[in-house]
């Protein structure tokens, strides 16, 4: 799906036993002059891991015949939308920047209790159909992890992450001290090693 | 539930301006005080 997502996300899904899914839902909205709310909510055994959203094309329909008509490119019509702690609020109308960056990426954990949450606009006199897919790693509300015993799968994704940049940014930090004080950042060098093969041993 | 059936139930609900969600689980996954759901298909 998208490649920075192969690279960092997916060994932490593989190793944590994450469950890919996607759910793909139609919605038929009517002319409205307030937003409807909708919450997009996951079961309440589970933490999922949303990686992206796929717009379909949004069409006029018509409720006596049932029929799909023209597509509706506006920006009379779109959502605003958030999750607690990792996507703000905001407006994406349907026009075609947002529509066809498909899949619009997505990386934010939702759960019963930190809902996908929505409010839809249409400010036109038409009643629109629109499809759409999210695209989602599913995971137990508690998982197995090492160091920690038992954890919640969004903090041990915090730590994850926080880990590869403490790491990269470890290794920076490293170099230049190592073109500072050579000698100095050899001995550090090989204390460090040296500790990471003690730590290595005992897990064993 | 056949077509009709799903079309005329997607009319009344849009009619009292409620959105209509249509997802073999959506009575399970969505919520909201103007949405109504439409398990299909199942």
């Amino acid at each position: 799906m998208f490649s920075w997502l192969q690279t960092f996300v997916a060994p932490f899904v593989v190793a944590f036993g994450g469950k890919f899914m996607h759910d793909t839902v139609a919605m038929v909205l009517p002319p409205t002059v307030t937003p409807i709310d909708i919450s997009y909510v996951p079961d309440p055994d589970v933490k999922s891991l949303i990686i992206g959203v796929t717009f379909g094309t949004p069409r006029e329909y018509d409720p006596y015949t049932g029929e799909v008509g023209a597509e509706i490119l506006s920006d009379d019509v779109g959502l605003y939308h958030a999750t607690f702690g990792w996507m703000e609020w905001h407006w994406d109308p349907f026009v075609e920047s947002i529509l066809k960056t498909n899949p619009y990426p997505q990386l934010l954990w939702v759960s019963r209790d930190k809902q996908y949450v929505m409010k839809m606009v249409n400010n036109t006199d038409k009643f629109i159909w629109l499809e759409g897919t999210f695209w989602y790693i599913k995971f137990p509300k508690t998982i197995k992890c090492p160091f920690y015993g038992t954890c919640d799968p969004e903090d041990l994704f915090i730590k994850y992450m926080r880990g590869i940049t403490f790491l990269f940014t470890g290794i920076d930090y490293f170099a230049e001290k190592m073109s500072e004080s050579p000698e100095k950042m050899k001995a550090t060098a090989e204390a460090i090693i040296k500790q990471a093969l003690k730590i290595s041993e005992r897990m064993r | 539930m056949k077509v009709d059936e799903l079309r005329k139930k997607i009319k009344e609900e849009l009619e009292k301006g409620n959105v209509v969600i249509i997802h073999p689980a959506a009575s399970r996954k969505f919520k909201g005080p103007k949405v109504k759901t439409i398990d299909y298909p199942r």
